[in-house]
């Protein structure tokens, strides 16, 4: 090997370049403690500067617009399910009762939005029907069975309306208003519970309850159950549509209750 | 889904909420909490909230010893076997959080629906899971711990869900206003 050429350092080398870089870092970490300038982390390139977000905090105001949201990205949900003319006089029926329900609620919980000095928020969750819905909806071109998908995606989100309902007692500090909450809530448990006997009438029971695996039926649609566990759950719930594609998988994700990034914040308008 | 079919008996064995008011139940049993409170540990819930959650618990038993009784009876469903586990798995769950004992059933909740449980009446389990659903929604607007509401608003999912199950059962699956809609009473929080 020619060492002349080689790029590499020798022993003596590495340790005095080595000692080198040790005393240069205790150089600027004496300066440090007293240098001036941003503390912001270093940019590369010339994008605008980031906007600082705006500090908004999670009253019971904004608790109850991300309900009424709740309430509006049901409708939308059930308006999509009706335009598809895909569900049977029965199941129309059914959801139509569903819309009433929903419709009540919202203007229930705009009553109780006006009394507490807030302003209602009468349109869809904008996190939940960008990240959710669309997505979903869009997963059902080309389904391999419409009538299928639209009452397990109905079967999710009112699960999900339920279990939000129930989040949001853990989160309102004015406890009259977690009396309303669960007064709603529960008619949400309740729809998803007749929902779950037409889809899956044959098993009531979660197996989950008996110690048994919760598993998808045979062609990897979650089974919902009429009474899914002992205590209500707060889990992600799971929702399956679509056809599948050429690896064999659907459309799946998970709906989550309200959070940080869904909640319909007082500055959010429709 | 196992259960055997149990004709429902007559409107007059089911039990009327006025027996209960009329005997001031839930006075009875907040009396009964709250002295319990005084000597208990009670894993920092104020007096009030653990007479509050006293009486969830107690309701939450009576209703085990009301599936006791069907089943005691000749109730032979799943249903039976399941909500009883439930409520028991309830009121454990709340004293857990109150620090105090599950050991009081509400004898006054029991004795106005035995009636109907021992008749194996379903629209009497139907009527009583709407009546500690809408109970438990009143406490939430009473209690004031966070762990104790949280708990609560979780068994009001489920117990909503046994009301629809129920109605079903009871020969009501066309109703939606009895499948979808809650319309009882509450027992009365006052003495």
């Amino acid at each position: 090997m020619d060492r002349s050429t080689n790029p590499s350092l020798d022993r003596r080398q590495l340790l005095r370049n080595g000692g080198l870089m040790l005393s240069m870092g205790a150089v600027v970490a004496a300066c440090g403690s007293t240098r001036g300038g941003s503390t912001d982390p270093g940019r590369l390139g010339v994008a605008d500067e980031a906007t600082e977000l705006e500090q908004a905090p999670v009253t019971d105001i904004v608790l109850l617009r991300t309900a009424q949201s709740l309430e509006y990205t049901a409708l939308a949900v059930y308006d999509a399910a009706d335009a598809t003319g895909a569900l049977t006089s029965a199941q129309a029926a059914l959801a139509g009762r569903f819309v009433e329900d929903h419709t009540g609620h919202a203007a229930s919980i705009g009553s109780l939005i006006g009394e507490h000095g807030g302003a209602e928020f009468t349109c869809a969750n904008p996190f939940l029907m960008d990240r959710a819905v669309a997505p979903i909806l869009g997963a059902l071109e080309g389904s391999d069975d419409v009538q299928r998908d639209l009452l397990n995606i109905a079967h999710a989100f009112e699960s999900l309306a339920g279990a939000s309902y129930q989040a949001l007692v853990g989160s309102l500090v004015d406890l009259s208003l977690r009396k309303e909450m669960m007064r709603i809530g529960g008619e949400e448990h309740r729809h998803a519970a007749g929902l779950a006997a037409v889809i899956n009438p044959d098993s009531v029971y979660s197996p989950a309850m008996f110690g048994e695996p919760l598993l998808n039926d045979a062609d990897g649609f979650p089974i919902p159950y009429q009474i899914p566990s002992t205590f209500g759950l707060l889990t992600g719930i799971e929702l399956v549509v679509g056809a599948q594609d050429n690896e064999g998988a659907r459309f799946s994700t998970q709906l989550q209750t309200p959070a940080q990034n869904s909640f319909v914040y007082e500055h959010l308008k429709c | 889904m196992t259960d055997s079919a149990v004709a429902d008996q007559a409107e007059s064995d089911r039990p009327t909420r006025r027996a209960l008011f009329g005997a001031g139940v839930i006075g009875a049993a907040l009396a009964m909490a709250g002295s319990r409170s005084a000597s208990a540990a009670t894993n920092g819930l104020s007096q009030s909230d653990v007479a509050l959650v006293g009486f969830a618990i107690s309701l939450e038993l009576a209703a085990r010893d009301l599936y006791d009784e069907a089943i005691k009876t000749g109730a032979t469903g799943q249903v039976w076997d399941v909500l009883r586990e439930h409520h028991e798995s309830y009121a454990q769950r709340l004293a857990g959080i109150a620090g105090v004992p599950a050991d009081s059933p509400s004898s006054e909740v029991f004795d106005a629906f035995v009636g109907g449980f021992k008749g194996l009446t379903r629209s009497a389990a139907f009527e009583f899971e709407n009546i500690a659903a809408a109970t438990h929604t009143e406490l939430l607007g009473l209690v004031g711990d966070q762990d104790a509401a949280k708990a609560i608003a979780s068994i009001i999912a489920i117990e909503s869900r046994h009301a629809t199950l129920l109605a079903g059962y009871a020969g009501m699956g066309d109703d939606f206003d009895a499948l979808f809609l809650n319309t009882a009473t509450p027992l009365s929080l006052e003495a």
